[in-house]
């Protein structure tokens, strides 16, 4: 099952040092437009920048170059996604057996109007350790570094802490 | 190509006045540069705040937050992270995500 993710889920995940762990699990797929949203941290030498670029270039991530630009463009006209947003849902609607991953509120709302199969960063940390491509360490410390950037409810982070305990 | 200047005249407070005066002091420039200087910073600033409110009153995506305000997506996450904005994920939406991640 392929998993297409957008700018800010590839961010945190990179963040949270576990990008390269989903990537050697699943099949991690990126539009050409998120790419560029997350390589334009390059040049400010960005930890999650160079990470995908390293990941794009061992081709652990895919970059997508299919033509969705029609439905991108309703997309970004209806709801007034960014053009990795709506690049990232566009592709997911038109792939079979796929999940979208994003942690973007408008993206996922946008993704739950289509009905995708929607993931965040927190429940690919939760899945990564449930499936053993992670330990518990390794999962924590991703945990610590979602929550510290701050992005997600309390509630969500302390659950999902629990969840990674042995 | 030479950008053509325009004359701008106006009358500002003493206050402000003081503000173009102190970051022509700092930086060693005319009134001119620092007034320049202080209208990009305003509007960057501008600009942000504008973003900021569209993405958490979920007008707009990040992504697109993030260019309206001329910075990186990443930069972006951490200013709207900053404002106290999270992503709105409920326990419900988790335990579907790991669900379906784990098939």
């Amino acid at each position: 099952m392929a998993v297409i993710a957008d700018a800010c889920s590839v961010i945190l995940l990179a963040k949270s040092t576990v990008l390269e762990e989903l990537a050697k699990w699943k099949q991690v797929i990126i539009t050409k437009s998120v790419h560029r949203e997350v390589i334009e941290g390059k040049e400010k030498m960005f930890f999650d920048a160079l990470l995908t670029e390293k990941l794009i270039k061992e081709r652990r991530i895919l970059v997508d170059n299919s033509n969705v630009e029609r439905l991108a463009q309703k997309l970004r006209d209806d709801f007034g996604l960014g053009d990795g947003e709506a690049e990232s849902i566009a592709l997911s609607s038109n792939m079979k057996d796929k999940i979208i991953l994003t942690d973007n509120r408008q993206g996922r709302k946008v993704a739950k109007v289509y009905n995708l199969s929607l993931v965040g960063s927190i429940d690919v940390v939760v899945a990564l350790f449930k499936a053993d491509r992670i330990n518990e360490e390794k999962a924590n410390s991703a945990l610590r570094a979602l929550k510290r950037f701050g992005w997600f409810e309390d509630y969500l982070i302390e659950q999902a802490f629990q969840e990674v305990q042995k | 190509m030479i950008e053509k200047k325009r004359f701008l005249g106006a009358r500002i407070e003493p206050k402000i006045l003081g503000f173009v005066d102190s970051v022509a002091e700092e930086r060693n420039i005319d009134r001119t540069g620092a007034i320049k200087i202080l209208v990009c910073a305003g509007w960057r600033e501008l600009q942000l705040e504008k973003a900021i409110g569209l993405y958490r009153d979920g007008r707009i995506s990040i992504d697109k937050a993030a260019k309206m305000a001329g910075i990186t997506v990443s930069e972006m996450m951490q200013k709207a992270a900053m404002f106290g904005i999270k992503s709105e994920e409920t326990m419900e939406e988790y335990r579907r995500g790991i669900k379906a991640l784990m098939k």
